[in-house]
């Protein structure tokens, strides 16, 4: 298995220097899409399918997309080169990170994870039986909430700023619509299935959402799906759904038990479940959304 | 329920709610701001009587859960941001309406609608930032905090807003990148990321390195020099209560954690000090020189900034042990009187400019102009920035300076007393405009009328003033038991 690691790092510096090197965007972004693909790879090796996935959906598929939808609206690039001093800086200033990180990966001590042990020994009283469930909506639930916040955030961002009004797809061919009569139901039926199996293997509210968000990707495209003709405030009211419901939870739980965040006692799993349940329909109209984008506020969408 | 959680939970639900119902988003800031000031004032309180509380979130201790802990620095710093945004609340609402007129301005709408939920997203996430003991929970606040920071910096949507807000996006991302580095490495070095980490990682080189890089992204996102490209055009191109916003509060966010790295036994490398310290003269001197070279008034707002960040991360590399000395106090202070000073400048320029149609300094002098309320404020919020008695400027650098004396530090002396000096220098370029009167001002010379937004502004002024003579109270937050 070393000939391969070796290949895929080798591999990934390749993937990584074609997109940066590639003179057009479109190849720099399908040169960013073999990175991910190559580094989820990579996290599977490292013995992480939980990130792999996560990578895979969200890292490269689903940021890919939004880059190329990006590139699409784009002006071509400026041919204006960058001054010779400013590249040399930013060369040497990548060296300097590199050197540094390279001396402090060489250091690094023995592994003293404290982690692992703590998790194992409180694994029970979780609720769940995978590990990084476990972690993200148990142990460190509070992060998730606020990385939900990044989410929406974001999505915030896009409908301030983002152009008015949204495209419409171009019409696809006749064979289209059969098409997504078979792949949205199944969209639906992954991300459930994704979405339960969180409980005891790799899985989970992001992943689920990501392939909701296919799903859905894949109704605009065939046309029949128009957040435009949808009115703001119930695209607005989903997307912070999961995470209202997340907040409210953490709170409703701080009366219940005193503690906030801390499920009552047995019933971890159904308040676990009921979050990320939240979590999966969210994160996946705000994926969809942030592809389309929507406009802010007003009804005229 | 404690304060603790609804300090952070409650202005995010105030931002979705306001999100979802953009119409009554103004009503929904209100709302979310003052209620989150009302368990400021009620946290500061209780910290002061019975002493630092933590909570270990979900019943799961440190270090495998998060701990929120509230202690003094943490009170007196969301009690700051509870102040300024009470402040920018006044002029936000005075600039854009609490509810949507039957005949609307398409712009004050899109100002109103983007406003609050950016606004409550940027309280909550400062007010989990204080909160968190963790370090990866820390970087997850600022992740928050950027993206609004953002949003508020683009919120005018002038070109010049749009280009300053993607630079600041990047440099964001960067500080970003290089905080998750940092902490990354934190965890493959001690195993762990809550702040019970810090001592753990001056042992090894690859701790250390952990603390470089979150010390850089930390510059990155405080805008230290040389750090700031991205700073003065970001907060001088914003509109007038998001630039108070950026300059007063977002910016305190980094360094909050600065010193929180320093308190917790983080910032024990000698080169590492000295190079905050090198940096820390750079940005006053290199503040100082561009404010004194700036044409517009936003501008040399901006770059003075620059300087003020510069003369916090001196006190806060200087301090020393902060078990044995109160040095650290210091910078404590100047956060809170230059967060106060800077939002009732950025409002009382946002004003000038209103009223005189431009924000170039040459044309501050107009002779059928008066001076009015927002000079006023400015002069006040100069004095405290200076730190002249009896603002809270003023006690923020004499505890320093006392600190310093008691190390026998006087280069260090000379360099603070350089700076207020050079902020003397450039701050009277305004005040001395303002000073105007006499022969040049015609007999009928207009005043300018009063708005909602000069009484944010001298209100945020004249607190600034006064914390000089009420200082007993953050001091005796600050001197209160520190959780670590």
């Amino acid at each position: 298995m070393i000939v391969f690691d070796l290949m895929l790092a080798a591999a990934i510096l390749v993937a990584g220097w074609s997109a940066l090197s590639a003179p057009d965007r479109t190849g720099a972004i399908a040169g960013f899409l073999v990175f991910g693909l190559l580094v989820a790879l990579s996290w599977v090796r490292l013995d992480a399918p939980d990130v792999a996935l996560a990578e895979a959906a969200i890292g490269s598929g689903l940021t890919g997309a939004l880059m190329l939808r990006a590139a699409g609206r784009m002006a071509p690039p400026a041919a204006d080169r960058v001054p010779r001093a400013q590249r040399a800086a930013a060369a040497l200033l990548a060296c300097g990170l590199a050197g540094g990180l390279a001396v402090a990966v060489m250091d690094l001590p023995g592994a003293t994870i404290v982690y692992d042990p703590l998790v194992r020994a409180d694994l029970g009283q979780s609720g769940v039986s995978n590990p990084v469930t476990a972690v993200l909506l148990n142990f460190r639930a509070w992060d998730t909430l606020l990385e939900m916040a990044v989410l929406l955030a974001a999505l915030v961002l896009v409908a301030a700023l983002g152009p008015r009004g949204t495209p419409r797809p171009a019409r696809l061919g006749p064979l289209y619509t059969p098409f997504l009569r078979i792949m949205a139901p199944l969209s639906v039926l992954v991300a459930g299935h994704l979405l339960w199996l969180g409980a005891t293997a790799p899985g989970g509210a992001f992943q689920a959402g990501a392939v909701l968000c296919g799903g859905l990707l894949a109704l605009y495209f065939g046309g029949a799906l128009r957040p435009a003709a949808v009115p703001a405030g119930p695209l607005w009211a989903l997307c912070a759904a999961g995470v209202a419901v997340f907040a409210a939870a953490a709170l409703a739980a701080e009366v219940l038990t005193g503690t906030l965040l801390a499920y009552p006692d047995g019933a971890d799993k159904i308040w676990i479940l009921a979050i990320e349940g939240g979590l999966t329909v969210s994160i996946g109209a705000t994926l969809l959304l942030l592809f389309t984008g929507l406009r802010q506020g007003g009804a005229r969408a | 329920m404690t304060d603790t959680s609804l300090l952070v939970l409650l202005p995010f639900l105030a931002a979705l709610a306001a999100t979802i119902h953009a119409r009554g988003a103004a009503g929904w800031g209100l709302a979310g701001t003052v209620a989150s000031a009302g368990l400021a004032a009620h946290l500061a309180l209780s910290v002061h009587a019975s002493g630092p509380a933590s909570i270990a979130i979900g019943g799961w201790a440190a270090p495998l859960g998060i701990t929120l802990r509230a202690d003094g620095l943490a009170a007196l710093m969301i009690a700051m941001t509870a102040l300024v945004g009470l402040g920018v609340c006044v002029q936000a609402l005075a600039a854009w309406g609490l509810r949507p007129t039957a005949v609307e301005d398409p712009r004050r709408a899109r100002m109103r609608m983007g406003f609050w939920p950016l606004w409550l997203s940027t309280l909550a996430a400062l007010n989990g930032l204080y909160l968190s003991g963790d370090l990866f929970n820390l970087y997850v606040t600022f992740e928050i905090l950027g993206l609004a920071a953002v949003g508020l910096t683009a919120l005018s949507g002038t070109r010049r807003a749009l280009r300053a807000a993607f630079d600041y996006l990047v440099a964001g991302l960067a500080g970003s990148l290089l905080l998750l580095l940092g902490v990354a490495l934190a965890y493959a070095a001690a195993g762990r990321v809550d702040l019970g980490v810090l001592p753990l990682l001056a042992d090894s080189a690859a701790g250390r390195i952990a603390i470089a890089l979150i010390v850089s992204g930390v510059g990155l996102k405080a805008a230290l020099f040389p750090l700031h490209f991205w700073m003065p055009a970001a907060h001088s191109s914003a509109a007038p209560a998001a630039s108070a916003i950026l300059s007063a509060l977002v910016v305190k966010g980094a360094l909050y954690l600065a010193l929180r790295l320093l308190l917790e036994g983080g910032l024990v490398a000698d080169a590492l000090r000295w190079g905050l310290i090198c940096l820390g003269a750079g940005g006053m001197a290199w503040g100082s020189v561009c404010a004194l070279r700036a044409d517009r008034l936003k501008l040399l707002v901006a770059y003075s900034t620059v300087a003020q960040i510069g003369l916090i991360m001196l006190a806060i590399s200087v301090a020393g042990d902060p078990l044995t000395g109160t040095a650290w106090q210091a910078a404590a202070l100047l956060m809170l009187s230059h967060a106060l000073a800077k939002a009732a400048m950025f409002l009382a320029v946002g004003r000038i400019a209103e009223e005189l149609g431009h924000d170039r300094i040459s044309g501050l002098n107009r002779s059928d102009l008066r001076p009015g309320a927002a000079e006023f404020a400015f002069a006040i919020a100069a004095i405290s920035l200076i730190g002249l008695p009896p603002t809270a400027g003023f006690v923020g650098k004499w505890v320093l300076i006392d600190g310093l004396i008691g190390q026998g530090a006087w280069p260090v002396v000379a360099l603070v007393l350089t700076g207020t000096v050079l902020s003397v220098a450039y701050l009277s370029r305004v005040v001395s405009r303002c000073l105007r009167g006499g022969p040049h001002i015609a007999p009928g010379a207009r005043r300018p009328p009063w708005r909602a937004g000069d009484v944010a502004a001298i209100g945020l002024a004249f607190t600034a003033l006064f914390m000089g003579l009420l200082s007993a109270a953050p001091l005796a937050l600050l001197n209160g038991p520190l959780l670590s």
